[in-house]
This record gives structure tokens, sequence and C-alpha cells, in this order.
């Protein structure tokens, strides 16, 4: 063997390399990108959102043009998914119930999102006695069956669109609260808040650089999942009637009018109810694709 | 002595979503029957790979045994089917393990555990398992053991915990006894206690024990000979007082030399430089050379073989090559 | 034990007030009178029939009387169904509701949990994918949908089944399938979760490593700790069900509480639709009591929390 093989190797030379360490974010989107299921939500949801703000404007007819003539005509060239009872273009409709229902989803969520964030975060960051305060009164409310008041503000509020909008915001907003507040409580107990505040940081910083972020993980998942949710709300009150006012139509609107025609015309249901369905996959793919993603310690709501 | 357990040139691998990460590569090693030996290494060398490994703990579906066996009496056990293992897992070979917090489940009492054990392994009344139990608890000195059969565990201690943990793995007084860093959860004084517990019983029941721990006190402390472990390689193996006084392999070294020495107060203590590598870019060559401060040109691109340096004293290192020596 | 139950009862009473409170307030909100008509009734008439229900007193005054009543189990008289109480409605129509929801209920815990159990133990297989596929449509499929499925399917493509009304077993396997589809694929997906995260924790690597089974693992390891969530979810579940679902009772036929609660709705029933809601809060109630009594002896964890304050 070569001698010269055996000689100190010169230190100066060598430069360690520098791996930047990642950042959550990069990694969530790199778990994503594995989860094919996730990303097959994302494409739903996008084309959907897509097709809902677009479609409406490109199409020939809109969504209460009538023509009896053409009445339950089945899907042909003219006519992608056929017609209803009335002679109005079925693909057009379900481009406006996707317009109509997705508003319904996002609006409710958002609404959601302030409610519970403000909410839960008063009650996570006052804590002591005005926590407990804030968190009976949302256990209280929680015994309440949340469906039937939905129904019961809709009666009183009479069917329409901003009026579901508010309804479900203002029903659905417990299960956010209590995740904010179960996150802010926790986080505020973490090592890392403890080693900024005893570096002086402000209050203000802390809040803004620590802990919201490490908020941002589950509620972004429990907005995702809290979209289908309301869309599902939605159908339902809209078989029950007190849905959208006619001839606005969403998807639960347009299904179960199909229902009562399935017999001789099932396309009139099947168009609606994939358009939901696919919509609500979509979403729930998604949301459990976040969920793995951004919670690599898959960490457990706090409390039950 | 005729081994009980040998690991002959083991790799284990994980199937990860960058690809196949080997965590362990081409490892042996021997234990004798009622031996006490050591494993010695940083977090991530990959000790307790080698230890699950060694019971065939890993998870079935992402680690793989990529080359090598593992020989129980003498027969291979990597064949084995899992109805197989559990004959042997328990019964000949038990682990402790290292977190007493997680390592038992929440929802059964002890004594529900210690008698699900003994029951599986030697058919018997409950009552008798109770009973035995109760004897388990006493011999790993917890007091009033008839009431700890009956709480769960998030109603006892970390020392408490790791005692049963240790009745548990003694139930049916098996013949080789991993311990993967039975004490790092613990305060020191039960650290102290949780070890000579072990000491005592090795000695009373003439069982074989693998202390897997990262710190070299507690290994010289327990063990007869040792294993120095460096990212997933075996680099060098002796008796306690080879490694202790005669350290061969530049890692080694460097462990000792940061450890505090008493009888040398006021020494500054020198740690080795630089981080363990990244199993995914290991180093050609020797895979300690980046943090080597002797390092070599050899040690950039070839792999050290393992030399022989005293009695039964090994390790894998170009700077005891012979031909080094004449050149 | 019976402190805490006291307790819990005594929080139940107010929340009952506060539901009574809102609900109260809400159906007085409702623009017209259960008796608004197309066709008007004549002046008298109309001033006798609300005498007689006390339409014309003060809000504050009919509030009172109503609590009062209510405190006794006294939920009022129906506008719509003269002669008829709403205890009498509820009575007649909750046995229906509560038969169909049992079934259903049977269905979806005895299907949802050995199915998720398979899911995780054959994680990433093809069996996996298929149960994992149906749950997820399970879960996003409306309820009205998957019931007219079943109708098309079973009732007319293929008449094995009666397609609607309530006059025997044959009558409940349709509904039962469309209510118990949703809670089936929710408790699988939660039943696979919760055993995949069991798996991976210590306890169930030292318990292999003393010789236990696999089966055992999965069945009494694992499964215990699984199902804690899934308690927590039946509670409500059950209340939901047992009241029957609006929309399936509704495409059936079937005369339940839920059906009955649409039709109030439709007809200005105030007295029903107060009445119901009332009783569904009660029953929620109760449902979360009792999964609260037994948590504590599924997972020893968790202590009855004003239980062990008193001690």
């Amino acid at each position: 063997m070569d001698a010269r093989e055996f000689e100190p190797i010169d230190r100066s030379e060598r430069v360690e390399p520098y791996v930047p360490p990642q950042k959550l974010r990069e990694r969530g989107w790199r778990q994503m990108k594995k989860n094919r299921l996730a990303l097959w939500g994302m494409v739903i949801v996008i084309v959907m959102t897509a097709a809902a703000i677009a479609g409406p404007w490109l199409a020939p007819y809109t969504y209460a043009d009538q023509n009896l003539v053409d009445a339950n005509a089945w899907p042909s060239s003219a006519h992608w998914f056929g017609t209803d009872s009335l002679g109005r273009d079925l693909f057009v409709r379900v481009l406006y119930g996707a317009r109509i229902s997705l508003s319904i989803g996002f609006a409710a969520s958002l609404i959601n999102f302030f409610i519970g964030v403000i909410y839960g975060g008063i009650a996570g960051l006052a804590g002591g006695r005005t926590d407990r305060m804030l968190m009976h009164i949302v256990d209280v409310l929680y015994s309440i069956p949340m469906l039937l008041y939905v129904i019961l503000l809709m009666v009183v509020f009479k069917p329409g669109l901003v009026n579901i909008y508010i309804a479900l915001g203002i029903a659905y907003w417990l299960n956010m609260a209590r995740i904010v507040r179960g996150q802010i409580l926790s986080l505020k107990q973490q090592e890392y808040v403890l080693a900024a505040r005893s570096c002086g940081t402000s209050t203000w910083n802390v809040l803004c650089r620590h802990m919201i972020p490490n908020c941002m993980g589950p509620i972004i998942v429990t907005m995702t999942l809290s979209i289908p949710d309301a869309i599902f709300t939605e159908a339902f009150l809209s078989f029950i009637g007190l849905g959208v006012s006619a001839p606005m139509a969403s998807w639960g609107v347009l299904a179960s009018e199909g229902i009562s025609s399935i017999r001789s015309f099932p396309f009139q249901l099947v168009f609606p109810a994939v358009a939901l369905c696919l919509t609500m996959l979509g979403f729930m793919f998604l949301g459990d694709g976040l969920r793995d993603a951004l919670d690599p310690q898959n960490q457990k709501e706090a409390g039950r | 002595m005729k081994p009980i357990l040998e690991i002959s040139h083991v790799s284990v691998a994980f199937h990860t979503y960058r690809g196949l990460l080997e965590a362990v590569h081409d490892v042996s090693i021997a234990v004798g029957e009622g031996e006490t030996v050591g494993i010695v290494g940083e977090s991530g060398c990959g000790k307790s790979v080698t230890a699950q490994a060694a019971m065939k703990l890993l998870p079935a579906g992402t680690a793989v045994y990529s080359q090598g066996q593992i020989c129980w009496d003498g027969q291979n056990v990597l064949p084995l089917t899992e109805r197989e293992m559990n004959m042997l897992r328990g019964r000949e070979m038990a682990m402790i393990f290292q977190d007493p917090m997680t390592s038992l489940n929440p929802v059964f009492t002890i004594g529900s555990q210690i008698c699900e054990g003994l029951r599986l392994h030697q058919p018997m009344e409950s009552r008798c398992a109770e009973e035995m139990a109760v004897g388990l608890l006493r011999s790993v000195g917890i007091t009033s053991p008839e009431k700890r059969l009956r709480q769960y565990p998030h109603e006892l201690s970390g020392g408490m915990r790791q005692r049963c943990l240790i009745a548990m793995a003694l139930s049916c007084s098996p013949r080789l006894l991993f311990a993967d860093e039975p004490t790092t959860a613990l305060d020191v004084t039960t650290e102290a206690q949780v070890l000579s517990l072990l000491q005592r019983l090795q000695q009373d029941m003439g069982m074989a024990v693998v202390l897997i721990s990262h710190n070299l006190g507690v290994i010289a402390r327990m063990c007869r000979r040792i294993y120095v472990m460096y990212a997933g390689c075996v680099v060098e193996e002796g008796t306690a007082s080879e490694i202790f006084y005669r350290p061969a392999h530049p890692y080694t070294q460097g462990l000792l030399a940061s450890l505090p020495d008493p009888d040398h107060p006021g020494r500054t203590l020198t740690g080795i430089e630089g981080q363990a590598p990244d199993l995914f870019h290991m180093p050609s060559g020797c895979r300690f050379f980046p943090r080597c401060r002797q390092a070599m040109h050899i040690c950039t691109h070839a792999v050290p073989p393992v030399y022989t340096v005293g009695e039964g004293h090994q390790t894998a290192c170009w700077l005891v090559c012979p031909e080094r020596r004449r050149s | 034990m019976i402190g805490y139950l006291l307790k819990r009862l005594a929080g139940a009473c107010v929340v009952l007030w506060v539901i009574i409170t809102i609900t109260f307030g809400l159906m007085h909100a409702i623009p017209g009178g259960p008796f608004t008509q197309e066709k008007q009734l004549p002046p008298a008439v109309m001033a006798t029939v609300e005498a007689r229900y006390h339409l014309n007193d003060p809000l504050w005054d009919q509030y009172l009387e109503y609590v009062k009543h209510a405190a006794v189990l006294d939920l009022g008289p129906s506008y719509k169904y003269p002669g008829k109480t709403v205890n009498d409605i509820i009575a007649e129509t909750f046995p229906v509701s509560a038969e169909l929801g049992l079934i259903s209920l049977c269905l979806a815990i005895g299907i949802g949990i050995p199915a998720g159990m398979a899911a995780a133990w054959y994680k990433n297989t093809r069996a996996d994918y298929v149960l994992m596929i149906g749950a997820t449509l399970g879960v996003s499929v409306p309820s009205f949908i998957i019931a007219a499925l079943l109708i098309q399917l079973f009732a007319f493509t293929w008449p094995v089944l009666p397609a609607a009304m309530w006059k025997g077993p044959a009558y409940a396997v349709l509904p039962a399938l469309a209510l118990a589809a949703h809670p089936t694929a929710f408790i699988m997906r939660l039943t696979r979760s919760g055993i995949l995260d069991a798996l991976a924790q210590d306890y169930i690597r030292t318990a292999r490593s003393r010789g236990v089974g696999e089966w055992s693992l999965l069945c009494r390891h694992a499964l215990r700790n699984a199902l804690l969530p899934v308690v927590s979810y039946i509670g409500p579940l059950a209340a939901a069900l047992l009241t029957g679902s609006f929309v399936v009772e509704t495409i059936f036929a079937i005369p339940g509480l839920g059906r009955h609660f649409v039709t109030s709705i439709y007809n200005r029933d105030y007295t029903v639709i107060l009445g119901i809601t009332i009783f569904y809060s009660f029953l929620i109630m109760m449902m979360n009591l009792l999964i609260d009594v037994i948590y504590p002896f599924l997972d020893p964890r968790i202590a009855l929390k004003q239980d062990t304050k008193e001690e």
C-alpha cells in the first residue's frame, strides 16, 4: 500500500457542508406532495372553485333561462348535463350551484374562523376565571343541538343566501374556539415560549412570532374540514326547503329536485350529486392531508 | 464460552420517504451466558436498533434486515415467524425500554400487564399469576406490591414505573435481558438504585444483560465487555479495562476525553468536534473521518477493516493498521 | 358519584332553561303566527282561539307560563292538532324514531369498529384502500342521496324491499341503512386512525417484547386505547340517531319525531317545535352525561372532575 495514504489529511481544506434546517412550511409542502390523495383533493377544490367563478360567464345559458320545449331533455351536445323540468340547462345550473355551495362553505368557515379565533384566543390568553367562564358558555352551547338551531334560525330569517351564511357561521364556531384555546393554552406552557419570555421578548412579539404561527396548523385544518360540513348542512336545509330561494339553486337544491324525478330522469340527480360528493371528497382529502402535513407531532386536541 | 446470542454482520435498513435508510451496518455482537455486555455510543448511532433487531421488534413493514444473521442458541431467528418469535420473546429474551412514562399501557393496571406476560408463557390460574406478580414487584423493591398491582401506570412515579417494567421483563426469568438506556429518563438517585437493582438481579438469576447507554460511567460500572458504536457501525470492542485504559479508536478516545475525571479536577474537558453524520450522506471510507483529528488520506476512501489490538480487543481503524506501523 | 350526578343534573336544568329561553325567543321572532293562513278566520273565531292559547297575553307572561309548565314536564298543547298535547306527540313518534335509531346505531358500531380495525390491520394494502374509499364516500355523500339511491335500487329496479312507510321489520331495512351510512363511515375512520395511533406507541413495543401475540396486541392493547375517541363520538351520535334524522324520516315517510319536527316547522306549530327541541337537547345532555360517567372506566387517567375535588 502507498505510504502516502497514511499521511494526515489537511484539515484546512475541508468545509463543513451547511445544510439549512427545513422550515415547517416547506416540510409540510413536501409531505403534501407525497400524499397523492391530498393532491387530488387540492386539484378537485381548485378546479371546482375555478369552474364556480368562471363557468357561468362562459356558458351560453343562464341559470334562470326557461325553455319549456326542451324540458327534461337528456344530456346532449346542446345541454351537456340535460335540462330540468322547466327546461333550464343543468350544466349551467350545476356551475351556479358550485358558486352558491362553495361560497356558503367559504363564508361559513370564515365566520367560524373569526368568531372562534377571537373567542378562543381571549379565553386562552386571559386564562383564569375569564377562561373558565367563557369555556363554560361553550360547554353549554355544545349541548344544544346545532342542526335544530340552524333550522330554527332559517325559519326566523327567511331562506336566503346571506341568511344561510349567518346561520351556519354563528352556529358552528364552537369547535374552532375550543381548538384555538387548547392550542394557546398548551403553547403558553411550551419551553420555547418561556425561553422567548426569558429573553425579554414583548408579549406582542411572543404572540405574533411564536404563538400564532404554531397555532396555524390546526386552525387551517379545522377550517378546511368545516367547509364540507357547511356545504353538507346547506344541502340538508335545501332538502327540507329552507335553502336558497328559487330560481337560485345550490347543489343541495338541485339534488333534492333531482330526487323527485329519479325514476324517469336519473341524470337530474346524478350530476349535482356527483358534483357535491366530489367536492366533499376533495375538501376531506385536502383536510386530512393538511393535518398529516402540518401536524408533525400529531398533536391531539386539548381536552375532549 | 459459547455465546447465547450471536449477531453477525447484520445490517438493518428502514423504508423512509427519502428511500432506504441504513441505520445499522455490518454489526457483529456476541453475548455469552450470564455475561454483561455494554453498548455505548451517541444518540442515533444504532444501539437501540441493534437491540430491537435482535428480538425482531422493529416494525415489520418498514425495517429490512438486509444481511447477516442473528443466532439465538445457534439458531438463526431471522427466518422465524412472528408466532415462533413470540415463544422466545419474554421467555428467553426480554427488554427494558428507555421511557417508563410511555412504555406501559395507560388503560390497564400494573397487575394485569404483568400477569398477561406470565400467563402467556406458563399457563396458570389468574390468582397464582397475581401471587407471582406480587413476588416480582417485591423483588424489584416496590413497597406494598398488593396495592400497586391494582394501580394504573399514571398513578406511579417514573422510578416506580421503571421498576414495574423491570419486574415485567423478568417475569419469566429470561436468559437474556436487553436494558435500553434504562435510566436515561430517571433522576440521578433513582438511576443508582435501578442500576444496583439490575446488578443484583443479574447475579441472583444468572442471566445475561446487554446494557445500552450513552453514558460511559454507567457502562463502566456494570459491564465486563463493551462495544462502541458510531453511525451504525461497531468501531471498537473489548473488555472494560482495555477500552478504558487502552482505547484504540479515536472516537473512543474522544468519548473518554469528554468524561469528567474526579481524580483530575480542573482538567479541561474536550468534546468531539462536529456532529454525527446524516445517515443519508454517509462519508465514504471511515464514517468517523470528518470528525477525526488523526484522519489520514486512506480514511477518506477506504473502509477500515477490523484489527485485533489486544486480548479480545478489536477496532476498525486505519491507525492501527500494521502496514502503517511499518512505514 | 351521587354528588357528581346531582351536580351534573342541576347543570343540565340550567342549560335546558337557557335553551327554552333562546328557542322561545326565536319562535316569537318569527313573523306570522300559527293561525295566519291564506284564508282568514272570522275575527270572532280568531279571538277565541288566541284567548285559548293565551296568544294575546304579554310575551313575558306567556314565557313564564311556559317555563312553569315545562318545569313539571308539561310541554303544552299543539296548535295544529287540537286536543293533542306536545307530550302526546312525542310519546307517539319517539318510539318509532328510537327503534329506527337503535337499529342504525347497532349497525354503525357493529360494522364501523371491525371494519376500522381491519383497515388498520391491513394498512396500505388493497383491502385498506377499498375500506377507506368506502368510508370516505360514506362521509361525503349526503344521506338523502343515499336514501334516494337505495330506494331506486331495492324498491324499484329490484323490488325486494318496501320504499316507504313503517309497518314491520322489512320497512326498517332501507331507512336504517341510509341513516347508518354516515356514522358507520365516521366510526370506521376514527377506529382506523385510533388503532394506527395506538400501534405506534411505546407500550405496544413493550407488549411485543414480552411475546404478546399480534391478535391480542390489536384487540386488547390497541383497541382499548383506540376506542376512547369513538366512545365520545357515540354519545351525541346516539342522541341524534334516536331522535331520528329529519331527512331520512321525511324521505321514507316514517312517522317519527324527525319528520314531525319538519312538518311542525311548515305548520308553524310553535309549541311542538319548542317541545321537540327541548326534548332533543335533553336527550343529548343525558347521553353526554352517560358517556362522561362511563368514560373513567375506559380511561383511568380521567377522573370525574368534580368528584375528585370533593374528596
